[in-house]
């Protein structure tokens, strides 16, 4: 019979870039300035076919895939205007295995190797116009958005320690800022976003979809590579597509970091924190039928050393998400960083999101129920830390400038009972796991990762010289008895060339 | 921050109690079983939220079944807003229970009032905080007899039945255990449903009517619960197993889960803290308890009639759909008046002449008709049809197959689509009163129309009324061609061929492309949904005639000549003959017009006084004992179908025969013959399309039976696919072969073996051309099913559950679902004055169903004993078999010592000549701040009658002419007061204007 309703409207926050320095005074005859970044990526990938994936035994069934990216973009500025566009072409997989888990919209397309299969194999991550008006800096157009460590707003236009980013928020955006006092690092910002992309929305002016708006105010003190702290405050307003269900949430982020010398290294250490607040209508639970408080939040931490003249970085990340024990209360408890924000590679990014799928296609199976409950889509988190914390010690040799050599773990627990929606509802409520074990405890595995980097340095000569890179990366997750304690390996090779 | 970092961890949720150890039964919650989940039912378990849902609820059933059929009834009952208000309740476990001990504490309960929860082994409460009935606990009937699941005639359900002297159609009444060694041998199987059955008897060694087991189903330990009122719509009950109810052991039973309840459920059955000490329990002594929340079931009809008046969320229906008689009909071809006015007497003076009124009683109405009837007028008006098909497309026959839709709209939400449908009414106007008359309408039976109006029409003209009726969806004259060969040329000879064209001015369609109008074909069948619609759509389309009789004298409407009259005058006097605001109205209706104008007064505040007659309530009631012709073989016959049966031949041959539903009959075609009887041996039944199959054992004599659930093209799919005229095709017209019979069902094939194993036939062709629905099945061509059917098998768990989900996808249209809304809880707070009249020995409606109508409108006292009876009303009838109602089976004998009926009403005061036994005549009255409401049961013939029909003065007591001239004097009282006097029996009472006396 019906499946539970559990999925927590899982609200990400939405950043306002940090708006830029004032640009200086343009040259009197400036000439019209071209630029040209492009990044090829292909990468294969041998994920755990044979992964168990939920209770009736189905299987991940991915073997070995290949998938490519172009990211193509053109800048062009001329007095003091700045225009930009940015693509992603050939966003696909397009060779080896299709995943096994059916009926999910999964927003990398996992089910196919179809190259064009892909509604968005094209995809317009910026066009947008930057300038200024005496001390206002405008910017407005198609952005992508990203703020602080990428917790809640994330461009994936950052490398990850492990693994790989693949979407982007993206918001057709108008934005304002300035620095009102000249000379002084303070910058204030208000944006207004009307949501193109993220885990919650997805809109496009031709074929329509979630209407998601958004109200940003950022101010945030200090300079790129130096200490800075900001807040940003965003109202966010969404519609879903039955225009009925709406969402009203306010999210406050505190953002720091602070770089500074110890002796020859240099330390790095940085938070981010979020409260999310508000209400909707996405998801209801059986206590509250009209909808639910959203009430949650996350934080991160990271601190960092880079040590000379022995080219090691040492790091330590952590992170934790608020749970929601009780998916039939009124209140939505859960958080959930970004989707682009890695912590290891397996645990959350693969077994996680994979698990999350396949939750959703049994909540939606024709042979189980008439159809997923409402908000049960936000469960499919493409891998994002949901519920959970994780600890993450890397350490990272660079043997040379074109081999770098780096290996990490990732300790995961689960801020709630480890549950999985569609055996727990079965089972009385009582939380069980994706195989149908009663769970106890938090834990939720541990995570080895490595990775050998080759290249990434430029390669010939000129002004937009190759740089060419080859990253070797490996992720081999125990995962405790609560997930079913076995081994879960994966292994990527992605080449990579950008200009 | 602070607070997430105390939080950081959520805690393990917790239940109200856990699961105590035990070994006593287990619930039995099987989420995978086929075709259903084998849950508590109904459960919120079953349901998901919904915004847009006024309960915030919506049915969640599995979608996936073996044919589309199923799928698609699936998916339309995952747009219901929750469960029944009165459909069964039941838990299966995993061993049997303890049935002595239940027995004790509820079937044999002799407790009344609130006494008779105090030991209760099972408990529905209301836990609903803001409920008028918070807390309070909800009436069951387990075995009590309230709810008799035999039927009359046991040999109704179709060929080759190996149940055919079962008494039921719900429960295995059986012994198939023939050497009584436990096990399932070949042969013993004899309804080839792959289970060794036993009787569902309580005691085991029973009588299989008399000890039927009703509450309890022995093959699935199914506890079996009915509700004997309808619950509270929109409100959320808790069922609770106490640790009274046990197995055979002794042990009480448990909850499969960790907690005795499910946690999603912990804070809807928190109120149980506090309820339960009222009725001497704790939370321990629950052993399983569940949630469920009945929907919204009357609400979009009772929008949809406040819509016609431009209120609520559905106002914009009053615009888009203006009252009004927008037009006159013509009526017939005499030269001395108007074509738009026929004049009485000459009309009945045809129909006397073609034999369609005879004897006393037609004397009686041309007596009536002559003193108080003028003219015959006709005209229409404009209804909302809100049919569409699953997919939003609204398209009325022949354009579309409008025979599966179902009503497109939804209140909550202010939705809704609907097309304008014309609808035709006629009226007998009285004579010499001063215009415009009230109005009395009136609503005909299953497949007939509203011609039928005629034997009532009478009484209602006496009183100085108009009386009038219109055709209900999918409804029309039924006239077969040989009758439509004499009927013609009389009409024609007397003028009156227009009155024939006006009746056949229709609701019905050609369902089956034979070029006939199929009245009531689609009116009850197995597509619940569309079932329920048109019993929605009827009621509506009382509100809407109600309302354009009211508007009569304002407005337009065109005459036959093509001139216009002000509305309603057809007279031509300038005024309205009948209607508009200032008149009272009066409703009545019987049979298929009982059970809508039961709903419709529910819904429309604007009628001074209703008297449904024969309305059942409970519809899935009727459908477990009715007889009727026609609905069961489109209810039963469509569920049980398609089936393949072997008839032997007198040259030792076997015919393999497919028998199929087809609108209102069960058509037999011949798929196959094989040469001789494979006595002993087996007959496989394959869907190749649904990989359904079917096993089965072939008797000696050849006559076996199977059944298999399967897909098949509509009459209206058949005839696009072999291109048929958008006429038909009558008997003996040309051939219109099937391009492609794959196109038309899905494959089968049937596979027979001999006693030993031995393949002896394959059949997956047509032997020969089969013509069914127009269009003809080549021979050669792929063996397909002719029609589409669920092939459940009688007295087996599968058609029990299909049945009991059927009736809570029937509430909307039953009107047990509105009883509440009649006296008791009236939706503008005005109790109707309305007049119930169930007919003892009722095997159409089936009068349990009628009585349990008015046990819902809360009238049938079952707490306070009655002195004259010396138990309560409920119990009354139930004792003396009225609720029963089958007179072979009971103790009664009349004055020819026949089986007879019980006389519980006694209106002739025993001057009707039966001798039927009675007892202080019951008459069952209930005051209200309105008027008064009441149950009448008329005793018309000694082993039942379905309603009462024409005047029979030469009866020693005419009670057909008593109930018409009651429910006219009731009428004319304007529901204030309701007289049992006898000078109603030949209407000599001093209130009713009198007959002039014969010179």
């Amino acid at each position: 019979m019906s499946p539970l309703l559990l999925a927590a409207w899982a609200t990400s926050a939405h950043a306002a870039d940090v708006p830029a320095a004032p640009p200086s005074p343009p040259p009197a005859r400036e000439p019209l300035q071209i630029h040209v970044p492009a990044e090829l990526r292909v990468v294969g990938t041998l994920p755990p076919a044979e992964l168990v994936v939920d209770s009736e035994g189905h299987t991940l069934g991915q073997g070995f895939v290949l998938d490519t990216r172009l990211r193509l973009g053109l800048d062009a500025k001329w007095k003091g205007v700045m225009a930009r566009t940015e693509w992603d072409l050939f966003d696909s997989q397009i060779a080896g295995d299709g995943w096994d888990i059916r009926g999910v919209e999964d927003a990398r397309h996992r089910e196919s190797t179809d190259p064009f299969a892909r509604p968005d194999v094209f995809t317009a991550r910026r066009a947008s116009l930057t300038g200024r008006i005496g001390p206002v800096g405008l910017e407005g157009g198609l952005v992508t958005s990203h703020w602080g460590l990428g917790m809640l707003a994330n461009d994936g236009a950052h490398d990850p320690e492990f693994g790989r980013n693949d979407f982007g928020d993206r918001v057709l955006r108008l934005r304002v800022g300035t620095r009102p006092w000249e000379g002084h690092p303070l910058t204030i910002a208000v944006a207004g976003d009307r949501v193109i992309e993220d885990e919650n929305a997805d809109w496009s002016p031709l074929e329509g979809g979630e209407a998601a708006w958004q109200a940003i105010a950022t101010v945030l003190y200090g300079e790129a590579d130096r200490s800075r702290a900001g807040v940003y405050y965003v109202y966010r307003d969404q519609l879903e597509l039955d225009a009925v269900r709406h969402t009203q949430a306010h999210v406050v982020d505190l953002y720091g970091d602070c770089p500074f010398p110890v002796g020859s290294a240099t330390v790095r250490v940085a938070a981010e924190g979020a409260m999310v607040m508000g209400e909707t209508s996405r998801a209801q639970s059986y206590s509250s039928r009209d909808g639910l408080t959203l009430q949650n939040g996350g934080v991160t931490a990271l601190v960092e050393a880079r040590l000379s003249p022995i080219p090691l970085r040492v790091a330590v990340r952590g992170g934790w998400a608020s749970g929601d024990a009780d998916p039939d209360d009124g209140q939505s408890g859960d958080f959930a960083f970004d989707r682009d924000f890695d912590a290891g590679m397996v645990l959350f990014d693969e077994l996680q999101g994979a698990l999350d799928a396949a939750t959703y296609a049994q909540l939606s199976d024709p042979e189980h129920s008439g159809g997923a409950p409402d908000g049960a889509e936000a469960l499919v988190g493409e891998g994002a830390l949901r519920a959970a914390s994780f600890v993450q010690p890397v350490v990272e040799l660079t043997a040379t400038p074109w081999l770098s050599v780096k290996a990490g773990a990732t300790v995961g627990w689960a801020s709630k009972p480890v549950q999985a929606a569609y055996p727990t509802y079965r089972a009385g409520g009582v939380p069980t796991n994706h195989l149908g074990q009663t769970t106890s405890g938090y834990d939720l595995g541990t995570e080895l990762d490595w990775a050998v980097k080759l290249g990434d340095v430029p390669f010939g000569k000129g002004d937009h010289r190759p740089t060419p890179a080859l990253l070797v990366q490996g992720g081999h997750l125990f995962t405790a008895d609560n997930l079913g304690g076995s081994t879960v390996h994966l292994v990527s090779v992605a080449a990579r060339v950008r200009i | 921050m602070l607070l997430y970092l105390t939080l950081a961890c959520a805690p393990y949720p917790e239940g109200l109690l856990a699961t105590p150890e035990g070994d006593g039964p287990v619930v039995r919650v099987d989420w995978d079983a086929k075709p259903l989940p084998d849950v508590p039912f109904p459960s919120d378990l079953a349901t998901r939220t919904d915004v847009q849902s006024p309960t915030g609820l919506r049915l969640n059933i599995p979608t996936a079944a073996a044919t589309r059929l199923e799928t698609e009834a699936r998916e339309k009952m995952n747009t219901m807003t929750g469960f029944g208000v009165y459909a069964p309740l039941s838990v299966a476990f995993d061993a049997p229970l303890d049935l002595d001990n239940l027995a004790a504490r509820h079937r044999d309960d002799p407790k009344r009032g609130a006494e008779a929860f105090a030991d209760d082994a099972v408990l529905v409460i209301d836990v609903t905080p803001d409920s008028p009935d918070y807390g309070k606990p909800v009436q069951l009937d387990l075995g009590e007899g309230r709810f008799p699941m035999d039927v009359p005639n046991p040999d109704r359900y179709f060929p080759n039945d190996s149940r055919s002297l079962s008494p039921t159609l719900v429960f295995e009444t059986y012994e198939e255990d023939t050497n009584g060694n436990g096990v399932l041998d070949w042969g013993e199987d004899t309804d080839n449903d792959g289970v060794l059955d036993h009787p569902n008897l309580y005691p085991l060694d029973g009588d299989p009517r008399e000890d039927l087991l009703t509450f309890y189903e022995r093959e699935s330990d199914t506890l079996l619960m009915r509700v004997v009122r309808p619950m509270r719509e929109k409100t959320t009950y808790a069922v609770v197993l106490t640790n009274r109810l046990v197995g055979e052991d002794g042990a009480p039973v448990r909850s499969p889960w960790a907690y005795v309840h499910h946690l999603r459920q912990t804070e809807a059955l928190r109120p149980l803290e506090q309820v339960l000490p009222d009725l001497g329990l704790g939370l321990g002594d629950v052993a399983f308890a569940w949630t469920f929340t009945t929907g919204d079931v009357t609400g979009d009809l009772r929008a949809a009639r406040q819509g016609l008046l431009g209120e609520g969320s559905l106002a914009a229906l009053d615009e888009e759909f203006p009252e009004g008689i927008t037009e006159a009909a013509a009526l017939h071809e005499l030269t001395d008046t108007p074509t738009h006015t026929l004049p009485i007497d000459e009309l009945l003076a045809a129909l006397v002449e073609l034999g369609l009124f005879e004897g006393a009683s037609a004397d009686a109405l041309m007596a009536n008709y002559g003193a108080f009837g003028s003219n015959v007028v006709g005209g229409a008006f404009t209804t909302p049809n809100f049919f569409a098909d699953l997919d939003g497309t609204q398209a009325a026959w022949p354009a579309a197959d409008d025979s599966d839709d179902l009503w497109a709209l939804d209140a909550h939400t202010g939705s809704y689509q609907a097309r304008g449908e014309r609808v035709i009414f006629t009226c007998v106007l009285p004579k010499g009163v001063p215009q415009p008359v009230p109005v009395a309408s009136f609503g005909h039976g299953y497949g007939s129309s509203r011609f039928d109006f005629l034997g009532f029409a009478w009484a209602f003209n006496r009183m100085g009324w108009a009386a009038c009726a219109f055709d209900y969806p999918g409804h029309g004259p039924t006239v077969d061609a040989d009758l439509e060969a004499i009927l013609v040329p009389v009409l024609t000879g007397k003028g009156l061929v227009s009155f024939y064209d006006h009746l056949k001015d229709s609701r019905y369609r050609d369902l089956d492309n034979d070029g006939r109008g199929d009245s009531g074909g689609d009116q009850w069948t197995a597509d619940a949904f569309h079932t329920r619609d048109m019993v929605r759509q009827a009621a509506l389309d009382h509100a809407q005639f109600i309302d354009s009789a009211m508007a009569c004298g304002t407005g337009k409407m065109s005459l036959p000549d093509g001139g216009t009259a002000v509305a309603c005058d057809w007279d031509g006097d300038g005024t309205a003959d009948m209607g508009g605001p200032d008149v009272p109205y009066y409703t009545l209706g019987g049979s298929l017009g009982g059970i809508n104008t039961a709903v419709a007064a529910a819904i429309i505040d604007e009628v001074e006084a209703w008297a449904p007659i024969v309305a059942g309530g409970g519809l899935v009631d009727v459908a477990a004992r009715t007889e009727i012709g026609g609905a069961v073989e489109a209810m039963h016959g469509r569920l049980m179908s398609p089936l393949f049966v072997g008839y032997p031949q007198d040259d030792g041959s076997l015919q393999i025969v497919q028998v199929v539903n087809s609108v209102r009959d069960m058509e037999q075609r011949v798929v196959a013959t094989v040469p001789s009887v494979p006595a002993g041996g087996r007959v496989v039944l394959e869907n190749l399309d649904n990989g359904e199959v079917r096993e089965g054992f072939i008797p000696t004599d050849g006559r076996f039976r199977l059944g298999v659930p399967a897909d098949a093209a509509g009459a209206w799919e058949k005839a696009q696919l072999a291109s048929l005229p958008a006429e038909g095709v009558p008997e003996g017209g040309p051939r219109y072969p099937l391009p492609d019979t794959a196109a038309a069902g899905d494959r089968l094939q049937v596979t027979l073996y001999d006693a030993d194993g031995v393949e002896v036939a394959v059949v997956d062709t047509f032997e020969s051309d089969v013509l069914f629905q127009g269009v003809t099945y080549e021979a050669g061509q792929p063996l397909v099913a002719l029609a589409e059917g669920l092939g459940k098998i009688r007295g087996s768990p599968e058609l029990r559950r299909t049945a009991f989900i059927f009736g809570a996808v029937l509430e909307a249209g039953d009107p047990i679902a509105y009883a509440r809304r009649l006296t008791e809880d009236p939706y503008d707070g005005t109790p109707r004055n309305i007049l119930l009249v169930p007919t003892p020995g009722d095997t159409i409606v089936s009068v349990n169903a009628e009585i349990a109508l008015v046990r819902g409108a809360g009238w049938l006292d079952d707490t306070v004993v009655d002195e004259r009876y010396g138990t309560t009303v409920d119990r009354f009838l139930i004792d003396r078999r009225v609720v029963q109602g089958l007179e072979e089976h009971g103790p009664y004998t009349d004055t020819n010592g026949a089986s007879c009926l019980f006389d519980a009403d006694d209106l002739d005061n025993g001057t009707d000549g039966t001798g039927a036994p009675s007892d202080a005549p019951l008459r069952v009255t209930v005051s209200t701040d309105a008027g008064v409401s009441a149950m009448r049961l008329p005793y018309v013939r000694t082993t039942g009658t379905h309603g009462f029909t024409l005047p029979e003065p030469d009866q020693p007591f005419d009670i057909s002419t008593f109930m018409v001239m009651q429910i006219a004097s009731y009428f004319q009282s304007g529901g204030q007061t309701l007289s049992d006097d006898v000078c109603l029996e030949d209407a000599s009472c001093a209130w009713i204007p009198a007959l002039p006396v014969a010179e």
